[in-house]
């Protein structure tokens, strides 16, 4: 069978290079040792799926090792994934619903969650670079897909809906000869999502954006530019709904 | 395959890739099942080299359907491709994005090197064959209607919703999708 080149992902987790238990080592704690390394198996191979209060308990403990820090209170649920665990903090009551993914992939990359933040079942956080910033009492909804190149940044008291996308990064597409995938990602520079703003169920931000304190972001919204404070905007891309108070 | 499904770790992976396999019409070396893969009728479902199926993908062969992955596909978390009577297939080093439906009624293809960014629905209504075309990109939250076939590396903005052809290297934007500009 050919040779067939694969871009961005599937070049990380298949290329050739390190053997497939030194890659998967790689993506699960990054550069801890061997003695890390089977820590983090074992404590979440054995925690990770355990259901109720139970299980809640003995992750809260067990798992405390693995992060950078994490405060008192924190609620773990079932089946949550953590890759580089290092390099995650989770401040006191943060609470993580079932199937979260916190992915924090480059050697560069920093995941912070706030106190009392929560994220809702299933939702995403993949960091490819930088530092992704949850602040306190931050909400997120459920199957939402948090992505950065460039940092990302959710102030304090804002709520994301469901299915959200914070894209975080775009693709290269000035070549013809050379498909997309396999063409470099672009980023037009950190994400910003200020205090006490509502970005509503299914919206979109792009890379680069800033949306001020305070604004509201309808559902199914697609914004590509900044937001100023308070505003409240709507519609692909989204403009300024037509009954704000301005 | 139910207790394999939520092994966790490199352990599960290993076994998942070691035994999954046979499970299906043809399946190629190297494959890395997620966790809580659901997998229906996998006797109609061919997967390639190297595909990786992320965390809690959906593989719905349905009863009288197909499914056939290239080699080195992605599917992304919870995408679910689902072949009611017809065939969804996901050509060479394709990339589908996380939280994608792939629904076909009838022909569904996805070309080589396509990029599916994340939450991209197409077929869920009408009935049509659907063509992404070869090295095309579609972007977070598009929405391909039944029937419609898209042209070689074009490239659709995210949340538009495309109704009716696109030619090759087009760019177009919008609910209903217009060709704002080609690439060159």
């Amino acid at each position: 069978m050919g040779h067939v080149e694969t871009g961005g992902i599937q070049k990380e987790l298949v290329g050739s290079g390190q053997g497939a238990l030194g890659k998967y080592r790689t993506v699960v704690v990054g550069r801890a040792g061997m003695g890390a390394f089977l820590f983090f198996e074992i404590v979440t191979g054995l925690l990770g799926a355990l259901p109720g209060g139970v299980g809640a308990v003995l992750r809260r403990v067990a798992y405390r090792p693995l992060f950078r820090s994490m405060g008192p209170e924190v609620r773990i649920s079932r089946n949550v994934v953590f890759r580089r665990p290092g390099a995650i903090a989770l401040a006191a009551g943060v609470t993580l619903r079932d199937g979260v993914v916190l992915d924090a992939k480059a050697e560069s990359s920093e995941i912070h969650v706030g106190a009392d933040a929560e994220l809702g079942a299933g939702t995403i956080l993949s960091c490819n670079g930088e530092r992704m910033d949850i602040g306190e009492g931050v909400s997120v909804g459920a199957s939402c897909r948090l992505g950065c190149l460039k940092g990302l940044e959710v102030g304090r008291g804002t709520r994301l809906g469901d299915c959200v996308c914070i894209s975080g990064a775009g693709h290269a597409y000035d070549r013809l000869d050379v498909p997309i995938i396999l063409q470099s990602l672009t980023c037009k520079g950190k994400t910003t999502i200020g205090q006490n703003v509502r970005v509503g169920d299914e919206a979109t931000v792009l890379d680069g954006v800033t949306i001020g304190d305070g604004a509201v972001v309808a559902p199914r919204s697609l914004v590509n530019r900044d937001v100023p404070p308070g505003a409240r905007v709507q519609g692909v891309p989204a403009e300024p709904a037509a009954d704000a108070a301005g | 395959m139910g207790l394999l499904a939520s092994c966790p770790g490199a352990g599960g992976l290993f076994l998942r890739q070691r035994f999954y396999p046979r499970l299906f019409a043809a399946c190629g070396r190297k494959v890395i099942f997620g966790r809580h893969v659901v997998i229906k009728n996998p006797a109609a479902i061919r997967i390639g080299q190297g595909v990786v199926l992320s965390d809690r993908c959906v593989l719905d062969a349905g009863s009288r359907g197909r499914i056939s992955l290239g080699e080195g596909v992605f599917i992304g978390v919870g995408s679910e491709l689902r072949a009611h009577d017809g065939h969804v297939a996901v050509d060479d080093g394709a990339n589908v994005g996380s939280f994608c439906v792939l629904t076909a009624s009838h022909a569904l293809r996805v070309g080589r090197h396509v990029l599916l960014a994340a939450f991209c629905r197409m077929g869920e209504e009408g009935s049509g064959d659907i063509d992404v075309g070869d090295g095309s990109w579609l972007g977070v939250r598009v929405k391909v209607g039944a029937g419609v076939r898209i042209g070689q590396d074009a490239i659709v903005g995210a949340h538009a919703m495309v109704a009716d052809d696109l030619p090759a290297r087009a760019i177009a934007v919008g609910s209903p999708a217009k060709v704002i500009r080609h690439r060159s």
